[in-house]
């Protein structure tokens, strides 16, 4: 808590002018053309005609009555939820275990960071060769080890196919969490850990005391970034189940691209319209909620 | 302490082990590009019975990797910069300020993550600003779709920057400017250092802004190369993968030279006194 | 201080690289000049020419003539072939005139046309996956009228229904081969399963199987099913189906797709569609396949007809030149017979190959038509066919025949159609792919695929505002 001093505080000032060149960039080229593009939804706009007619909400009722369409948020859902946990829980771990003194800490950072830069086309390709039932290395590596029972279809199995793309996520995209954590560490003043250590705290106290308090403003960021581009996330599962088999990993984007491959381009445009809404319904809250958490634990 | 140390040791082999199982799709990407046509395209984890580094040579002409790595570096550096530069002045501004607006204002550039790229409206606002076919085009508008994602990100860590620190800058005589730029930027460092990464990565990966505005494809950039080696009816994975692993080598140099500059457990003695 | 020094250093080292960037395509300018140059004027060439001549022909950076124009043509990498790179590179020399070429992916080249076209006035030529499939991609205004073109008279005359759009106009002219789908079949497998004539009817067709499957280590059909590669698959469905021709007659298949878009007959409703389904999955269900499908990719169907690991797979030209280029030795083992249906040699669907097109508010329309009539004139067709082999578009030209193609007068009495995707406005073509993964995987049946069909034709006849929906 501030205590007020008896000399009158300062009057801090932050111009306006700090924000203008973000939002001069962000409004014209991001803004203006996405919302923009919104109208579309409102239009039966598609490959065959010139002339764009606009059917107004009616698009909506369709899209929401279409028995896809639940599958594809029903996926959506698991994804992104799974990805989340499991994906913070891991990079809260691989950063401490990254922030000890370990000779080869750059380097085992670097190998951890490495699949977030790998192409997501090629990641792809590289994965279905690898869980191929038959002769791809994963079940071969099972069935060597004697764990054959847990050999399974994975892409090609549908009850497995969405879960598969959240492996691959994980496997990608950790490491960027990981990367996030580690600075929230690293942002952490040595002087709380010795002034602790000084007064007689040992390890667990000093986790739950300094570490986890201070890291609650990068908890929010992982969670919420893992939730916005999770809801969005298209060319991970586009690339290593095409929505497949059948149509039992479709998420709300990559049904939205079938469409568009279809030249629905309105009836797709009123699917990521449907999404945005989605997302904005569901992490807005939940920001303003984890935020205030934060200015508490602070 | 020996407890510590040797607590550590068998960390480091631990997470050893695991790193390497975590490089094993990597190991197939560098496989995949030594070996034939007739085998490439079965991405199988085995040893080809000759390793063809010759392919690199391939790669390296027709897949145009100097011309690609210029113009992603074109494109990169300066849209790192803008994005950094104006996302940190921003979330500055949106950490301290506390007030309805700037709570409005955060909202509202939180959202821009939420909704993709909107191909056609882009493009014709960039043909009316005749910023078609060029990289500045491309430029600005993955900075556009980067500020609200480091924005989110830095406004959170800026947060945990204590006033105090504002209050003895403006005593000690800063303007706003001075003190942004002498005070907080430091301490974000590690922040800053790792945001910078991750707008690098998002530039240097992007293969949807560079390919829809830029028409000509000699500015193909890196990740758009690959398209090279679409054949017609066939693609020739050995060569494609060759480009992919070569397009990863620049980012994973920036990341460990990134990681070094950070340096560790930064103490805000400037607190104290 | 420090930072001001860092910050001047990168400044500094962006300025460079710029500066180096741009000294780089000066370079290349100069030498692609001189490529072009010798490239055009060499027939035979390797992969050396062909990359200099990739450089070479998009002459943004060279210019056009005294009196010269430059037209852009918008084409995908997959479909640039050295053929047309030739013709280009003839047509320039010619006129005097030059082609700007603009390569994009083929997954987002219809985004990318869509995009250009609806801000207007920038494109002249382009290409489509199929000539007559370009109507499904986008609206006919976006294509010039052809049909008075000079050449259009030359067309032979089979050709000319399955190029037309659904207005009789000619609006695009073949640039590559016109796929013909059946099977492709490796002889030396069916002389040592004893197999001397082609199958007549389906019933011989499944004979041949079991004689494949008992006396070699061959699989019969190879089915490839997996993600991305659905398409293998659906040729066989597409080939199968296209017997409502013979069974119905052209007038009568014609009202058939008229009737589906106006909703007045339904996928479940046609008894060829549910015996085609049915077949392919009786091969499925007596074993005649492999049971990989669900994983089995393109590049693995490629392997295992070029390695002898399976007699038969379903395609059309296409495959042959990766297949070739992998495996070059077995050109002389390979033959093809239509998809036999019920009691039928059946019937082979045509999707007519990549088309060149001129864009109806082309900026340059006069060089545009020229540099198409240049195309489909006699002259240009005589060399070009020979780079082309299968392509017979002319009456007055010459053909040169490809394994597939070669097969044609044998079977000149079926009915070659057109592909119902280019027929049927509300044709679910991305959806088939996922159903008929169901459908092999046994989730669900023949008429529950028809059923799936239905439900994602109605979303696309509502959507585009036909009647009935």
């Amino acid at each position: 808590m501030k205590t007020r001093t008896l000399r009158s505080r300062p009057a801090i000032r932050y111009p306006m002018t700090f924000i203008i060149p973000a939002m001069a960039v962000y409004m014209i080229f991001f803004f203006y053309p996405t919302v923009s593009g919104f109208y579309y939804a409102l239009t039966n706009w598609n490959s065959r005609s010139t002339t764009i007619r606009y059917v107004g909400f009616s698009q909506f009722l369709d899209v929401l009555k279409n028995p896809t369409i639940e599958l594809a948020f029903k996926n959506t859902m698991i994804y992104s939820i799974t990805i989340t946990v499991v994906k913070n829980i891991l990079a809260i771990l691989l950063a401490l275990a990254l922030n000890a003194k370990i000779r080869s800490r750059n380097t085992l950072r670097a190998i951890y960071f490495a699949p977030a830069i790998l192409n997501i086309v090629a990641m792809g390709l590289v994965f279905q060769g690898l869980l191929n039932p038959d002769f791809g290395f994963v079940n071969t590596a099972l069935r060597a080890m004697g764990l054959g029972f847990m050999a399974n279809g994975w892409i090609t199995d549908p009850k497995m196919a969405i879960y598969c793309t959240a492996i691959m996520e994980i496997w990608r995209a950790t490491g960027i969490s990981m990367a996030i954590y580690l600075a929230g560490l690293q942002s952490i003043p040595q002087d709380y850990y010795e002034a602790a250590t000084l007064d007689g705290a040992h390890g667990w106290s000093k986790f739950t005391g300094i570490t986890l308090p201070l890291l609650a403003p990068a908890v929010t960021i992982n969670v919420i970034l893992c939730l916005i581009y999770g809801f969005r996330m298209f060319e991970v599962i586009y690339y290593l189940t095409g929505g497949g088999p059948g149509d039992s990993s479709q998420v709300m984007q990559t049904l939205a691209y079938k469409y568009m491959g279809q030249g629905l381009y309105g009836y797709s445009a009123t699917i990521n319209v449907i999404l945005v809404v989605f997302i904005l319904v569901v992490t807005i809250p939940l920001l303003s909620y984890m935020r205030r958490r934060d200015s508490r634990l602070m | 302490m020996k407890k510590i140390r040797r607590q550590n040791k068998v960390l480091e082999i631990v997470l050893w082990i695991f790193g390497l199982l975590l490089l094993i799709p990597f190991l197939l990407v560098v496989l995949t590009s030594v070996k034939d046509s007739q085998t490439a395209g079965l991405f199988q984890l085995t040893l080809p019975k000759v390793l063809h580094f010759e392919n690199y040579k391939v790669v390296w002409k027709e897949g145009q990797i100097l011309h690609g790595f210029l113009n992603s570096t074109v494109i990169a550096v300066p849209m790192c910069a803008l994005s950094l530069g104006c996302s940190a002045l921003l979330s500055f501004y949106l950490a301290r300020v506390k007030s309805k607006f700037s709570r409005f204002l955060y909202m509202f550039i939180v959202m821009g993550m939420t909704a993709p790229l909107s191909i056609v409206t882009t493009f014709q606002l960039l043909k009316s600003m005749s910023l078609l076919n060029t990289r500045l085009g491309v430029i600005l508008v993955q900075t556009a779709l980067e500020i609200p994602f480091t924005t989110f990100i830095m406004v959170g860590f800026v947060e945990t920057l204590p006033r105090e620190l504002d209050e003895a800058a403006t005593l000690d005589g800063c303007g706003p400017y001075r003190m942004f730029w002498s005070v907080i930027l430091p301490l974000l460092k590690p922040v800053f250092v790792t945001t910078l990464i991750l707008a690098f990565l998002d530039s240097w990966n992007d293969a949807q802004v560079s390919l829809f505005f830029l028409s000509d494809w000699h500015k193909w950039t890196m990740p758009l190369n690959v398209f090279r080696f679409y054949r017609y009816y066939q693609k020739e994975w050995n060569y494609i993968f060759g480009s992919v692993f070569l397009t990863t080598i620049p980012v994973l140099i920036a990341y460990l030279f990134g990681q070094k500059y950070i340096i560790d457990g930064m103490t805000a003695g400037s607190v104290k006194g | 201080m420090r930072k001001s020094y860092k910050l001047t250093a990168l400044l500094l080292a962006v300025l460079m690289l710029m500066a180096l960037f741009m000294g780089c395509s000066q370079k290349s300018a100069a030498t692609t000049t001189t490529a072009a140059a010798e490239t055009a004027a060499a027939s035979g060439d390797t992969t050396a020419a062909a990359s200099a001549d990739t450089t070479a022909t998009s002459g943004d950076t060279a210019t056009a003539g005294p009196n010269g124009v430059t037209i852009n043509f918008l084409c995908v990498n997959e479909n640039y072939t050295q053929a047309m790179q030739d013709c280009i590179s003839r047509w320039e020399k010619k006129t005097g005139n030059k082609v700007d070429v603009q390569l994009y992916p083929a997954e987002e080249f219809i985004t990318v046309l869509s995009t250009q076209m609806m801000s207007g006035g920038t494109v002249d030529i382009f290409r489509s996956d199929g000539t007559k499939y370009a109507e499904t991609a986008w609206p006919i205004d976006y294509f010039a009228d052809l049909s008075d073109r000079p050449w259009v008279s030359r067309l032979n005359k089979n050709i000319v229904p399955l190029i037309s759009f659904s207005d009789g106009t000619i609006r695009g002219v073949p640039y590559m081969n016109t796929e013909y789908l059946g099977f492709l079949y490796r002889k030396s497998i069916f002389e040592k399963a004893g197999i001397t004539d082609l199958p007549k009817n389906w019933t011989e067709f499944l004979d041949d199987c079991e004689k494949i499957k008992t006396k070699t280590d061959a699989i019969p059909v190879n089915i490839s099913c997996a993600n991305g590669s659905e398409f293998c698959t659906t040729h066989l469905m597409h080939a199968l189906f296209s017997n409502v021709y013979n069974v119905r007659g052209v007038d009568a298949t014609k009202q058939l797709f008229k009737d589906i878009d106006a909703n007045k007959v339904k996928f479940a409703d046609i008894p060829e569609y549910k015996t085609s389904l049915d077949q392919i999955c009786e091969l499925r269900d007596k074993g005649y396949i492999t049971t990989d499908f669900i994983s089995s990719t393109y590049d693995m169907a490629i392997e295992r007809l070029g390695t002898g690991k399976v007699a038969m797979h379903p395609c059309g030209d296409f495959i042959l030149e990766p297949l070739l280029s992998k495996y070059p030795d077995i050109e002389n083992d390979l033959g093809w017979f239509p998809v036999p249906y019920q009691d039928t040699i059946g019937s082979v669907p045509v999707c007519t190959g990549s088309g060149l097109h001129v864009a109806a508010n082309a900026p340059h329309m006069d060089a545009a038509l020229d540099f198409v009539d240049y195309y489909a004139s006699a002259e240009n067709q005589d060399i070009y066919n020979q780079d082309t082999p299968g392509l017979n578009l002319f009456s007055d030209v010459p053909a040169s025949n490809n394994v597939i193609t070669a097969n044609y007068p044998t079977y000149q009495d079926i009915c070659f159609t057109e592909i119902d995707e280019a027929g049927v406005k509300v044709w679910p073509e991305m959806d088939a792919r996922s159903d008929i993964q169901e459908m092999m995987l046994g989730e669900i049946d023949s008429k529950g695929m028809l059923d799936k069909m239905d439900q994602s034709a109605a979303i696309t006849g509502k959507s585009l505002g036909l009647e009935g929906w």
